[in-house]
């Protein structure tokens, strides 16, 4: 491959570039699904091919083909210089690159068991016997269905400044939805994609989906005769799953340097957290500690190097409540004037790396879930998202939950369906004052984040435990 | 690069025939071979400037009722036959699926000329660079409160044949540029934006000037935003607005969802549901969209009334949907499932300016961010406005105001519909650009809309 990526940055430099990267990318994949236990799809899929990014006069160029070989690849490259020229033609700043030292280096994701190796029949027999353990329950349980998914990305990236690394990365997941349907309404439970984790087939095996979805169904069940959610102002106590999500969409995305510099806003949006807010801004209680980790093990985000070959790395964008560090990349890390975080990630060699997620981790705190419980007077218990959304600022946010309870006197009471609730970013977690400890954190999955245009898909990965949180506002997504 | 109608063709039917050969009772091939251009703003510079060139192969390996799916983006003799392979490797170990009768027979396809435009197809970057230095200009020039303008141009040629071993053999081109901008404003510690955008399948159609002057308006307009009191308001709609929402309402016209028993439509099929001034028809052979001819079982596009005069009228079908219901495909195979692909809404008679001036107290949205369903039965949606938000009290627009969130159902918003634009916008959907698909659709002003939070 050496001999490819050479070929690439000579071509670019002798047209001029001032630096030039390739990524030569494989991906594989591998889907099946099921409904009601019978299969529905089982799709493989192979994608390769390779990107050219040229710097010529401070302005990015850059051009993919599927079709790899010495003479597409100077094809190719030629026309990145020709878009970086076009580009230089409209710049404000010329790019000035964080620098990075160049590595020699290979990354592979550490795993027991191959998940292309498994058998299919393996694999198809977890799923239905998921679905089945789903609709044996009632009539009204209409639906279930299951998937499993296992991907690997084989990737070479070079640049012009002497690095050459190779990586490959692993990951799979399974989900299952049950829904049931009755009253005039379908309520869903799901074990969802949050589950994705890098590794090998025993990440799939350590789930045991069938006895996850049998739970989902009758829950399902339940939820279509549950009350709807009260409309008040109350202690939420957020679990596991739905908090991953909150973390996303509230503090991952708005840390992400290139949307504060407003690299975004005609599309993702910009972030509420400019950057004269940096070392000083109160994003959250002191409970509130946050680190982007791309070197945990097994996180979805997890990887050797990002996309510019600058190692994973462990930063604190939170710290005791603190606003620290943004995610980062060369280019706009450059622009900022300070060293690149390594989170420049592109979902395949047809898109140019963006700054993206790693693993973005809430730290635990000290708290042991009963105890937190036994600590909450009167509030509410939510879990697994069902409806997200948020501003382009990343401020005002509204979330509903697949479930939720009552707590009265530290203790589950109702359970309660369609409940949502909705705040205001800094206020929120300001708002948090007891977040669970160790052994209730996990890492969860969010497989395809999407940014940019044109769009990418890329898989991130979130630590947290349950957490509190104080006077927030839940109602019903139904009655209003 | 175009590859041509008789390469794509032939090298689908190749493979279709090694399926065959490899025991296969039936087989899909589908080739979609792009190349695609996006020139990215931000800050009023160009920042991102991409291009990519891609071909790729699906193959739907049928042994029996048992039905695997491969894919690959590798068309090389040897990378076809481990194709050809893999799809048998996995159709013969997976159980039946006794739900699946066949694939779709051919149906005579009426070719639509025009689509590809080569003026599109063949863009430059410079051409690109001119279009996006032109939009920055006029946005730039309209006020110095102008700050920031970004954007995208992106410009896709693609070709797509289908064939089947029951005897379709589809095949078609098409080439669409479309240019967005949201357009930053400031004075005084404020900040507004404004957004404008259009689409076509000739890019000489798309004006940057106007698209610029539009999102500058907006933009500026919007500075001096303020905070109202939450709750229900009337409510006009701009087009993208309606594009979005009609996004949340056709998730329920696909037959899946309606035999899931998820669908909106479930229990009101043909009846009295909308506003008797909502009709929602698809058709892709519809020139006032972005037209193709047929789907990706390679059926052929009609017209199909979904909803008429406020009934709901049908779903959306492919095959395997079809067979389930006995019905016929309607032409609308998506990548998952069944799904409308070029829907167009019945034009009303009322201008912008005259929905404004019959509203007594409401808002003015220009677009939805966001949107996320909360209940599907109930088409309940949440999500914010953004890029350009007014309060219309008395029939005028008072003041611009901070984005919104909204918490509301669809159901009730356009049964409520009393003005519809007389206008059509035409929006890119779907994938590659917008090459495949979009909507037609106006502008609407509705009675009722519940907005449940804003930003301060």
């Amino acid at each position: 491959m050496e001999d490819l990526t050479r070929k690439a940055i000579e071509t670019a430099l002798s047209s001029g570039a001032t630096y030039a990267d390739m990524r030569i990318v494989e991906i594989n994949t591998q889907n099946i699904s099921t409904r009601n236990g019978k299969i529905r799809n089982v799709s493989i899929d192979m994608n390769r091919g390779f990107g050219v990014r040229v710097l010529i006069d401070g302005a990015w160029g850059f051009s993919s083909s599927c079709e790899i070989d010495p003479g597409n690849i100077e094809k190719v490259t030629l026309e990145a210089a020709k878009i970086a020229r076009a580009s230089a033609k409209l710049k404000k700043k010329g790019v000035k690159l964080a620098p990075a030292k160049p590595i020699r280096g290979t990354y592979r994701t550490p795993l027991k068991k191959n998940p292309f190796e498994v058998p299919l029949e393996e694999k198809v027999e977890v799923l239905v016997d998921a679905d089945k353990r789903v609709i044996s329950q009632s009539e009204l349980l209409k639906l279930s269905t299951s998937s499993m998914s296992s991907h690997r990305e084989n990737k070479v990236f070079a640049n012009s400044e002497g690095a050459y690394i190779t990586q490959e990365i692993t990951w799979c997941g399974a989900n299952s939805r049950a829904v049931a349907v009755g009253y005039g309404e379908f309520q869903d439970r799901s074990f969802d994609g949050r589950n994705s984790r890098t590794g090998g087939y025993e990440i799939i095996e350590e789930i045991d989906l069938p006895a996850r979805a049998e739970e989902s169904g009758k829950e399902a069940l339940k939820l279509l005769t549950a009350k709807n959610c009260p409309e008040m102002t109350t202690d939420v106590i957020i679990g596991g799953s739905q908090l991953a999500l909150q973390v996303h969409e509230s503090t991952g995305h708005p840390m992400e340097l290139d949307r504060a510099l407003g690299a975004e806003a005609a599309y993702a949006g910009t972030s509420f957290l400019t950057v004269d807010k940096l070392d000083k801004f109160r994003y959250g209680s002191k409970e509130v500690t946050i680190v982007a980790d791309a070197t945990i093990l097994s996180g979805l985000g997890t990887f050797g190097y990002d996309d510019e070959g600058v190692p994973a790395q462990r930063v604190y964008l939170v710290k005791e409540g603190i606003f620290t560090n943004y995610i980062s990349d060369r280019t706009f890390a450059g622009e900022l004037g300070v060293p690149s975080t390594g989170a420049a990630r592109a979902s395949s060699w047809n898109r140019i790396p963006l700054v993206r997620m790693t693993n973005i981790n809430l730290e635990p705190g000290t708290w042991g879930f009963d105890e937190l419980m036994r600590d909450t007077k009167k509030g509410i218990y939510m879990e697994t998202n069902r409806s997200w959304s948020i501003d382009d600022k990343r401020l005002n946010f509204q979330f509903g939950t697949q479930i939720a309870y009552l707590i009265e006197n530290g203790e589950f009471t109702d359970l309660i369906k369609n409940a949502v609730y909705t705040g205001i970013t800094p206020q929120f977690w300001g708002s948090c004052d007891a977040i669970c400890n160790q052994r209730h954190w996990h890492m969860w999955g969010t497989p395809g984040c999407g940014k940019g245009q044109p769009g990418q898909g890329i898989y991130v990965g979130h630590g947290t435990a349950p957490a509190r949180f104080r006077n927030t506002r839940i109602f019903s997504g139904v009655t209003r | 690069m175009i590859k041509g109608k008789k390469i794509c063709l032939e090298l689908a039917d190749k493979v279709a025939k090694e399926a065959l050969n490899l025991g296969a009772t039936q087989a899909e091939v589908r080739l979609v071979n792009s190349a695609s251009y996006l020139t990215r703003f931000a800050g009023s510079a160009i920042h991102q400037n991409v291009g990519e060139a891609n071909t790729s192969l699906t193959l739907r390996f049928v042994l029996g009722k048992r039905v695997s799916t491969v894919s690959s983006n590798d068309t090389s003799p040897e990378s076809v036959k481990s194709l050809v392979e893999g799809g048998y490797g996995v159709a013969k170990v997976i159980e039946e699926d006794p739900e699946f009768v066949s694939l779709p027979e051919p149906q005579p396809i009426k070719e639509l000329r025009g689509l590809y435009v080569k003026e599109t197809a063949e863009c430059t970057p410079d051409n690109r660079a001119e279009m996006v230095k032109a939009l920055i200009g006029e946005a730039h020039g309209l006020s110095p409160q102008v700050k920031e303008v970004a954007g995208a141009l992106s410009v896709t040629s693609a070709e797509l044949a289908v064939v089947n071993s029951l005897g379709v053999n589809a095949y078609s081109r098409a080439a669409s540029a479309s240019l967005d901008t949201t357009v930053t404003s400031r004075e005084a510690g404020d900040e507004g934006s404004g957004t404008a955008g259009d689409t076509s399948r000739d890019i000489k159609e798309l004006d940057p000037a106007k698209i610029g002057r539009e999102a500058a308006e907006r933009s500026t307009g919007s500075l001096g935003a303020r905070m109202i009191e939450v709750g229900d308001y009337e409510v006009v709609f701009e087009p993208d607005v309606v594009s979005s929402a009609l996004g949340y309402i056709s998730s329920g016209l696909s037959a899946q969802s309606y035999q899931d028993g998820t669908s909106w439509m479930c229990d009101l099929m043909g009846q009295e549901v909308f506003s008797e001034q909502f009709t929602l028809w698809d058709d892709g052979r519809d020139r006032s969209g972005l037209a193709f001819p047929f789907d990706l079982e390679g059926i052929p596009k009609r017209k199909l009334v979904l909803i008429e005069e406020g009934v709901p009228k049908a779903v959306v079908y492919d095959s395997y949907t079809a067979h389930k219901d006995k019905e016929k495909s309607t032409g609308h195979a998506g990548g998952m499932g069944p799904s409308p692909s070029h829907l167009i809404m019945k034009r009303g008679d009322a201008t912008k300016e005259e929905m404004i001036a019959e509203t007594k107290k409401g808002i003015l949205v220009t677009s939805f961010w966001y949107v996320r369903t909360v209940h599907a039965k109930k088409i309940i949606i949440t999500g914010m406005t953004r890029d350009g938000t007014w309060l219309i009290e008395n029939g005028e627009i008072k003041y611009p105001v901070k984005n919104l969130r909204f918490t509301d159902s669809l159901l009730k918003t356009f049964r409520s519909l009393d003005l519809v634009g007389k206008e059509g916008k035409r929006i890119a959907g779907g994938f590659d650009g917008g090459a495949y698909g979009g909507m037609v659709v106006p502008a609407i002003k509705s009675r009722t809309f519940l907005f449940t939070g804003q930003t301060p």
